[in-house]
């Protein structure tokens, strides 16, 4: 997969994880702060695979000094 | 005189591009990495920054609800009154463990590899103790905050402490003056306002500069064991270097953001019930403190010695002997079986800590014999020193073969 589909992929998959969020957060602050924990939890994990899908792509691309 | 015209600049990932400062200028750089250093365990910092930040900002959140008039109360209103307060709370507790934990792991694996030698590595090293100290100071002091019957009793026993120790007896004025540091005059807004300053202003800031000392200081020297002076011209595919940005950056946000995510999911899982407050211990509940603080909780009833402060002079020595590793190492060699005494030192603290907490779970607060003492510390210093040198031979008898 090219890196752009990934990156785009995850972000998607994110957004969807956002209106979950958002559902908990509004309608059970507390009864359902578990959950919304756990999709913040894996909405960071997420941006830590944007974060690598980044440096691969710019390690392989040889734009490498020294 | 013409002005030379400068333009704004939007592009604002140019602003990682190197600049060439005039001369005279003091630079302190951020380095750039090999290909080769993109391994976890080179990222032990990392972790513990990312930490100290998630404790930061959580902290700050944590702080918006706590009243230090009404320390319990409020502990428990954030738990059960703010929305999504329990998972704040739980998360900055868990955090605060996994900080205490990961400065074990740093600082063991650094004393393990040897990396307080060097240029200006024993000063990292000495930064590095000191923080150290002032984590585990920070972790007790946070502790004490929730005013439960475990913070309360800990607070008494740490005023008796300075109370009797060498301070204490030679200096009763100032024995007093460090109590009234801590706890103010006793009352409960006092005490409590005595304790979140600490916690969050003296030690949380002093910690926070001493990471930018530390970490300047690892900018300076660059990781431990990584060889820069390589004879080939051409350099390996993995030892070639990545520029700082975006290379380590993004490093250190994908491991610092797996481990908040992994920390909050514990938190998620396990969400922190308080424990009861001061003045309802019920019959049959046996109090724990928490279990970095269990090791020194133990030592207390080991006085084996004489020492009317149990193990105060032991856990003295733990970090006299840390602060001074650097210059008592003389070994040439720089593996773990190559400084034998060392590693021998280091084996027995990693066995004592963890027998000390255990024994503590198990008898809480029973005070031991000198005869069990006396067999339980040479039984360690005997497997500790053994093992390393035994070891050491083997390697050498394989090395020979």
């Amino acid at each position: 997969m090219k890196s752009g589909t990934a990156i785009f992929a995850t972000v998607g998959i994110q957004l969807v994880i956002d209106i979950f969020m958002w559902y908990f957060a509004t309608s059970g602050p507390y009864a359902y702060q578990a959950y919304w924990a756990i999709l913040l939890a894996v909405n960071l994990m997420l941006v830590a695979v944007v974060m690598l899908i980044i440096l691969r792509y710019y390690i392989r691309s040889g734009e490498i000094h020294g | 005189m013409s002005e030379a015209k400068e333009r704004n600049e939007y592009r604002l990932d140019r602003i990682w591009q190197e600049e060439t400062p005039p001369p005279g200028s003091y630079t302190i750089s951020m380095r750039s990495i090999s290909r080769k250093e993109l391994r976890i365990d080179y990222w032990t910092g990392a972790f513990l920054m990312a930490a100290f930040g998630y404790l930061a900002i959580s902290g700050v959140l944590v702080f918006l609800y706590y009243q230090q008039g009404n320390p319990y109360g409020s502990s428990a209103a954030i738990i059960n009154g703010v929305p999504l307060g329990s998972i704040i709370l739980t998360s900055h507790l868990y955090m605060a463990y996994a900080m205490v934990a990961l400065v074990y792991v740093h600082m063991f694996r650094n004393y393990f590899k040897g990396a307080y030698r060097g240029k200006w590595r024993w000063l990292q090293w000495i930064t590095g103790v000191i923080l150290f100290i002032l984590v585990n100071m920070i972790a007790v002091l946070g502790y004490l905050l929730q005013e439960t019957y475990i913070g309360i009793s800990a607070t008494h026993v740490m005023e008796i402490l300075v109370q009797r120790s060498v301070v204490g007896r030679l200096s009763p004025g100032l024995s007093n003056w460090v109590i009234g540091l801590l706890v103010g005059n006793g009352s409960t807004a006092s005490a409590f306002g005595h304790i979140l300053a600490l916690h969050v202003a003296a030690v949380g800031g002093l910690i926070g500069l001493l990471i930018l000392v530390h970490f300047f200081l690892f900018e300076k020297s660059g990781p431990h064991g990584i060889s820069s002076d390589s004879s080939d011209t051409v350099p390996a595919k993995n030892e070639r270097n990545i520029p700082w940005f975006p290379a380590n950056v993004l490093y250190t946000g994908f491991v610092s953001l797996l481990f908040i995510g992994v920390v909050i999911i514990f938190s998620a899982a396990f969400m922190q019930h308080l424990l009861p407050s001061y003045g309802v211990l019920q019959y049959g509940e046996v109090p724990f403190p928490d279990w970095y603080i269990m090791p020194v909780y133990k030592l207390m009833d080991l006085a084996g010695y004489g020492l009317s402060t149990g193990g105060v002079p032991l856990v003295t020595f733990f970090f006299l002997f840390l602060l001074i590793v650097p210059f008592i190492d003389k070994y040439s060699g720089s593996g773990a079986l190559d400084r034998p005494m060392i590693t021998g030192f280091g084996v027995f603290f990693l066995l004592a800590l963890p027998i000390m907490a255990f024994w503590g779970y198990a008898q809480p607060g029973l005070t031991q014999t000198r005869i069990l003492t006396m067999y339980m510390w040479w039984g360690i210093t005997f497997v500790s020193f053994v093992t390393v040198y035994a070891m050491r031979f083997a390697k050498r008898d394989v090395d020979e073969i």
